[in-house]
């Protein structure tokens, strides 16, 4: 038996399955040549795929591109919008807060840290509009590019909402197409191991066994090959992020000139929260919540009050939604022997900071990048892969769990996510940090942080946090006050610059979709 | 913007309008279209760039005048001095517009219209349009003329740019300017001239065939009058200095 690696086999065809073939397949010579990989997905005719979020990262920009996907192609294919960040209602008592976390760091983030001067304002003002250009861009729904940019290329920082089923049709025939991966339609029925506990081959109820040197399990919740046949542990965390069910629907929009909103918007309720996503043919909305606090009857009448009371859209009737309930949490190894999962076979949690495709497209990176050559070296990467990936998971659930503890609301749960027992040891220190001084490039030294360090200080000084000791007597204080006043200043005018120059998303995408862009 | 009317014989038959040259009458621009059948003689006095429509996002040619907003170095009190001037100049205030026909999808049915708020038009005097007997005069016919070959421009200019990007010989230009405030222009586009000279045979010889190849070649070489536009620029600022 061959001991290199050069025959991938991935097993299940939504979103994370064909990006990971993508991302793979577009690495790599095919197998028609020395060397050559072969990427062969497996996906069952009877199982249909769930969309897992409908909002990506900016850093799907880079994937796709990497893919050989044309971005005109994608956005028109999957009725795509942009998402330029995630904007939170009600997240407060106050019952009109509000506040985003966009995708551009504060101006001049580089070098300038604008919070302390921020912190000496009133406390009318708004830390995210404060600091960051792009936010004029949401009142009127603005794109973060024009006709004119390139593919990929935006004046402002993107990513997008899409239609997570189009998204894995259209990966997939880019992927048959364009990038020579097998497309197997076929049910696994037995797994086939090496003497070494490996995965020599799946059986299939209707091909020859599908051999591979190294497996890719993105089966989903159920997890084929690693739950079922490696029986791999799996670490819940709902102790800390109690969201298990989500009702869903989608809400047509008034017109076809609708506006199409530029972020997320994520507003909270008693029992969780709802997202509400504008793609261009029709907004998906849920509920998000926590069947310890609340039942699926109660859930479907807030979601519901929420369509017919949302923003400039005529009332809706009762529109059908489904449930869909999970288990938040991940496994405690994701790449075993010569198999490793990504997307729902990896874990799962809830959709607040849409980490469950950036997950995918890092996951998918690494493999590729790291593909180790022959499987003696395969060992060592996947050691670094579930440190690496177990490392990202903590630091989600840290991120996550810092938008709830930091809410005065007043409901049970939001209560309990206030409970110090559910509050993971690493954020408890970080906030004793924060307490009285706030957070800086140097917070988290790990080259493989999920959040820079500005998006815990738009959560942060979104939700009005205050630091609780005294700054510390820093010689240069009033200078680095100065110096952040004058770029609070350049914010409001490239602001308005913005404002000026970016055309709405519905004008840009059906400027789109009529003329494409340009790939330079 | 504008105020556009279709062009009648009976309701613009006493309309004249100014065909000099001057900033008064609109020429203070900093670039207008060209058309590939243009570029052999443009490229002998502007440079040509290439520029994303605002509109559409697809590719135009252009003249270079200038390097700011609204200034057209060319120009010079009445002179415009140059020995030649694109059609989209010399058209003006005139406009072939596509007429919508009422419930047909055809709508290649073009009416020749006029700005009415063009300077051309609002400042006294100028050369009429029609003569007595409703007829076009010289100046009209040969306006005609331009606006008829401008169509054409416009359909060769598409073929041209699908041509270039399917070779994918388009590539953003940076042009940096040595004043004495360093100036950048961006925003614009060139021939990829190492990726023209490594084209396979084939494909060279398929632009070749269409003609091109020509046209590529009279881009290039009309970025050599960007350093003559540059001498104009200084020789405009130095005048402006006071002694």
């Amino acid at each position: 038996m061959s001991s290199s690696v050069s025959r991938i086999v991935i097993v299940g065809g939504g979103s994370a399955g064909w990006l990971a073939a993508g991302v793979i397949a577009a690495t790599y010579a095919s197998d028609k040549t020395d060397n050559g990989i072969s990427v062969t997905l497996v996906e069952s005719p009877d199982i249909n795929t769930i969309g897992v979020g409908e909002g990506t990262w900016p850093s799907m920009r880079r994937t796709l591109e990497r893919i050989g996907l044309s971005e005109t192609d994608f956005l028109t294919f999957c009725d795509a919008s942009f998402k330029q960040g995630t904007e939170f209602f009600n997240w407060r008592a106050a019952d009109t807060s509000s506040y985003t976390h966009p995708f551009s760091p504060p101006l001049a983030y580089d070098h300038c840290n604008p919070a302390p001067a921020f912190l000496t304002l009133s406390d009318d003002l708004r830390f995210d509009q404060t600091v960051c250009p792009q936010t004029h861009l949401f009142k009127k729904h603005q794109a973060p590019k024009q006709i004119t940019s390139a593919e990929y290329a935006g004046a402002s920082n993107y990513g997008y909402h899409l239609d997570a089923s189009k998204f894995a049709e259209i990966l997939k025939k880019h992927c048959i197409s364009q990038l020579g991966v097998k497309h197997v339609v076929a049910n696994v029925r037995d797994i086939v191991s090496q003497d070494n506990g490996d995965i020599a081959a799946l059986k299939t109820d209707r091909t020859d066994p599908i051999d591979g040197d190294l497996f890719v399990d993105c089966s989903g919740a159920r997890g084929l090959l690693i739950h079922e046949h490696y029986n791999i542990g799996f670490k819940a965390l709902d102790h800390l992020l109690f969201n298990n069910r989500a009702v869903a629907t989608q809400v047509p929009y008034a017109t076809p000139e609708s506006a199409i909103a530029s972020c997320t918007q994520a507003t909270a309720q008693e029992n969780g929260w709802i997202w509400d996503i504008g793609l261009t043919t029709r907004r998906g909305v849920g509920y998000v919540f926590s069947s310890h606090h609340q039942s699926d009857e109660l859930a479907i009448e807030t979601l519901h009050r929420y369509v017919q009371n949302a923003r400039d859209e005529t009332a809706v009737g009762q529109l059908p939604s489904r449930v869909i309930s999970f288990q938040p949490g991940h496994r405690s190894a994701f790449w075993h022997k010569n198999c490793v999962a990504l997307g729902m076979a990896a874990g799962f949690i809830e959709p607040l900071e849409a980490s469950a495709l950036v997950l995918v497209e890092l996951g998918a990176a690494m493999i590729a990048d790291e593909l180790p050559p022959h499987r003696a070296a395969m060992t060592r990467v996947s050691q670094r892969y579930n440190e690496r990936f177990n490392y990202r998971w903590d630091r989600i659930v840290d991120f996550l769990k810092l938008h709830y503890i930091l809410s005065d609301r007043a409901e049970s749960y939001w209560q309990d996510h206030r409970d110090r027992a559910s509050i993971p040891e690493s954020l408890i220190e970080q906030m004793q940090a924060w307490s009285y001084r706030t957070p800086w490039h140097d917070d988290h030294y790990h080259a493989d942080e999920m959040f820079p360090s500005a998006s815990y200080q738009y959560v942060l000084y979104g939700m009005k946090f205050k630091p609780t000791q005294p700054t510390p007597a820093y010689r240069d204080f009033q200078d680095r006050l100065n110096q952040s006043f004058r770029i609070f200043q350049n914010v409001a005018k490239d602001g308005q610059k913005l404002e000026q120059a970016m055309p709405t998303n519905r004008s840009l995408l059906t400027k789109i979709g009529q003329y494409g862009l340009k790939t330079i | 913007m504008g105020n556009f009317e279709i062009l009648d014989p009976k309701r613009h038959k006493d309309l004249c309008v100014n065909d000099g040259r001057g900033s008064q009458y609109g020429d203070q621009i900093m670039y207008s279209l060209a058309y590939p059948f243009e570029f052999r003689a443009l490229q002998a006095e502007y440079p040509l760039l290439f520029k994303k429509s605002e509109e559409s996002g697809q590719f135009q040619a252009i003249a270079l005048f200038g390097l700011a907003p609204e200034e057209n170095l060319y120009l010079s009190d009445a002179v415009w001095q140059a020995r030649t001037l694109p059609l989209s100049i010399r058209r003006e205030p005139f406009l072939l517009a596509e007429r919508r026909i009422e419930a047909s999808d055809i709508t290649q049915d073009f009416v020749v219209s006029i700005n009415m708020d063009h300077p051309r038009v609002q400042l006294p005097g100028g050369q009429p349009l029609f003569l007595a007997d409703h007829s076009p005069t010289p100046y009209l016919q040969e306006i005609l003329g331009h606006l008829r070959a401008m169509q054409e421009g416009y359909q060769q200019s598409q073929q041209f740019f699908t041509a270039l990007e399917q070779n994918r010989l388009i590539t953003p230009i940076t042009i940096n300017i040595p004043l004495q405030e360093a100036l950048e222009l961006s925003g614009f586009y060139s021939i990829d001239e190492a990726r023209l000279s490594e084209l396979d045979p084939e494909s060279r010889q398929t632009l070749a065939r269409d003609g091109w190849l020509e046209s590529a070649y009279m881009q290039l070489a009309s970025l050599s009058q960007m350093s003559g536009l540059i001498q104009r620029k200084l020789k405009s600022t130095a005048s402006e200095r006071p002694s």
